[in-house]
Order: structure tokens, then sequence, then C-alpha cells
């Protein structure tokens, strides 16, 4: 014989947690029960809203964001930008001018004169229209843009491969 | 207890395979929302805490035991970086609530069928202002028990709590819900 249903009756009911046995005996109350078919009919009303999944947005960029700052947590101090890579490129293409010509000329000029002659020098190699009067710096103005070259290239490699996070977004 | 293939995927993300990870991401993006967006009632706040939640799952991925469910591991993060997110704002754990006040164009619009009738979404706003008022932990179950569709046992994982205590929370909850839409029909009838 089975009572009317109270609150945690039907919360069971309609989780299933009844054999199935009592669940016919129930669905037989059911039938004739006004009040207790109504509390359940509530009951459903409540369940089917908790299940309505609520607007939950994540920006489009959020699995990006997190590899991001999953990075920075697992490479840390490692990690650079591209814009320290070009500095150090920049900088380290200076020296090994510098170095270039303070072998070639380092009795006849200062420091000073070196870098300007590396300055000068750049110009004719880049355009191959090279000045025959500065013929022999056109020649070490070539020599300066493949080393540049060739360092440029190992950079590029070295943050492609080493620098650069393990997560770096594939798209 | 998971399976081959959460396995596989889990392995792929401890050798660094960064679209391993950003598929484990979508995979559980939406359990991590709804308890996030369940508990925290700054709009501003959730997907940085969302965020943050898988930030600290990929740290301590390599810890992961495979004696849970990824989903119950996860979903245990989540609520407790709310917890201390919470705590660290003064919130009493039992009697919060939630400042904004949802309308009914909020959930009209978010994500719902312009044909599905106005007594359902009525009857939504009704139950997500409720819920609002309600604690934190009644409303991590429901979530977890309604949205998730984990056991007694697996929230009782996700929040330290016996399964006994999960089911009489989750019963309490439903009831007073219950009893609140009630009140709101009858003095709607009463009109
Ligand atoms: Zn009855």
């Amino acid at each position: 014989m089975v009572t009317h249903l109270n609150d945690e009756r039907v919360q069971e009911l309609l989780d299933g947690q009844f054999p199935i046995f009592e669940r016919r005996e129930i669905e037989e109350h059911l039938k004739s029960c006004d009040a207790c078919r109504e509390r359940v009919s509530q009951y459903e009303e409540l369940y089917s809203t908790l299940e309505t999944a609520p607007d939950t947005e994540l920006s489009r960029s959020f699995a990006r964001t997190v590899l991001r700052k999953t990075n920075i947590e697992e490479i840390g101090s490692v990690q650079f930008g591209l814009t320290q890579v070009f500095a150090a490129l920049a900088a380290v293409i200076v020296v090994v001018n510098t170095l270039l010509y303070f072998i070639e000329w380092n009795s006849l000029k200062g420091i000073a004169a070196v870098i300007g002659k590396s300055l000068i020098a750049f110009v004719p190699a880049l355009s191959k229209s090279g000045s025959t009067t500065l013929q022999d710096v056109d020649i070490k103005g070539s020599l300066v843009f493949i080393v540049g070259a060739v360092i440029l290239f190992l950079l590029f490699l070295f943050d492609r491969y080493l620098l650069q996070p393990r997560f770096r977004s594939s798209n | 207890m998971a399976d081959t293939g959460q396995k596989a995927l889990i392995e792929a993300i401890l050798h660094g395979d960064s679209n391993a990870y950003r598929q484990f991401i979508e995979q559980y993006k939406n359990l991590v929302a709804h308890v996030v967006f369940q508990l925290i009632p700054n709009p501003i706040d959730r997907e940085d805490i969302c965020q943050d939640v898988f930030v600290s799952a990929y740290q301590h991925l390599k810890d992961f035991q495979y004696q849970s469910k990824i989903s119950t591991w996860l979903a245990r993060i989540a609520y407790f970086r709310c917890l201390n997110y919470l705590k660290k704002r003064r919130a009493v754990l039992f009697d919060d609530h939630t400042p904004e006040e949802m309308t009914f164009d909020d959930v009209a619009s978010a994500s719902f069928d312009p044909y599905e009738d106005t007594e359902k979404k009525e009857r939504l706003v009704l139950v997500r202002e409720a819920l609002a008022q309600m604690p934190i932990v009644y409303r991590t179950i429901l979530t977890l028990y309604h949205l998730q569709e984990m056991s007694y046992q697996e929230i009782g994982k996700v929040m330290e709590l016996p399964s006994g205590t999960v089911k009489s929370y989750l019963f309490r909850a439903r009831t007073l819900l219950r009893q609140r839409l009630t009140a709101v029909n009858q003095e709607e009838d009463a009109w």
C-alpha cells in the first residue's frame, strides 16, 4: 500500500532510485492521486530547469590564453619575444663588424672611425654597384653581409627550436 | 578509472603536445565554466578563474593518479579555486548571495530557443534567482548532479563530503527550490 509521496520520495522517484516493483506501485498511486501527481509534475519542471545549461560562454581566445599562461609558468625567464631576439641579433652584427674592421685597420683609426667604415661598407655590399675606390671595402662588406646572414639564420633556428615555448600555438 | 583515450590524451599533454592540451580544454571547459559561473558572482572574474583552473590542472597533471575520473579531479580544482576566491573576498560560505539581479531578458536572450514558452523562461529566471541565494555547497551539488550528471560519490570526492551528506544537501536544495517556485506561483494565482 503506497502512501502519499513526500518531497524526498518524489525526488528518489525521479532520480530513479526505486526498484521496479516499488516504482509500479507508485505509478499506480499517481493515477488516482491528484496531489501527488501535482507534486511530481512540479519536480519534473524543476529538474528540467536545473538541467538547462546556463550561458557560460567563454571568450574565443580562451584556450589560446590558457596555453600562453601555461607557457609562462612552464618556461619562465627563458621565454624571449621576437623583439629581444632581433635586438640580440643587431648587437651581434655590430660587434662582429667592429671586430672585423678593427683587425684590418687597427693601427690607422680609432674605434669611432671603425664604426663609421663599417656603416659605409654596408652600402656597397648591399647595392651591387659598389664604388671602385672602395673595392677592398666592398669585399669586406660582402663578407660582413654573409656573416650577418649566417648569424640571422642561426638565431632563427635558436629562436624556433630552443627559446619558443613548448606550447606554441600551432594554428 | 580514466579510459584509455583519456590516458593517451594526458600522456600526449605531458609530452608537450599543445594540440592535446587544447583538446583537453575544449573537452572540459563546460564543466569548469558551469562550476565557476555558478559560484562566482562577478562576471569579470569568471573567465580568469576558469583560466587559472586549467593552468593549475596543467601544472598538476603529472600527479594525476587515474584513481578518479578527470572530470571529478578537474571539478575539484575548480571548486576549491572558487572557494579560495570567495574566501579572499570575505564571502560567507553559508550566507552567500549574488548582488546582481538576473533579469528576464538576461535569461531570455542567453541561449534559448525564442519559440520556447515564456512560462518555462520565467521558471528559469525564478530558479536561477533562487539558486543565487543558496549556500555555495547546495549550488555546487545541484550543478554537478544535474548538469554534469555526477554521482553522489563523485560529488563527494569533488567537495570532500561523505556521499550521504551530498544526498541530503541535494534533496534539501531541491525541496527549497520547489517550495520557492510553488510560493511564487501561488502569489501569482492570488492576483
Ligand atoms: Zn498521493
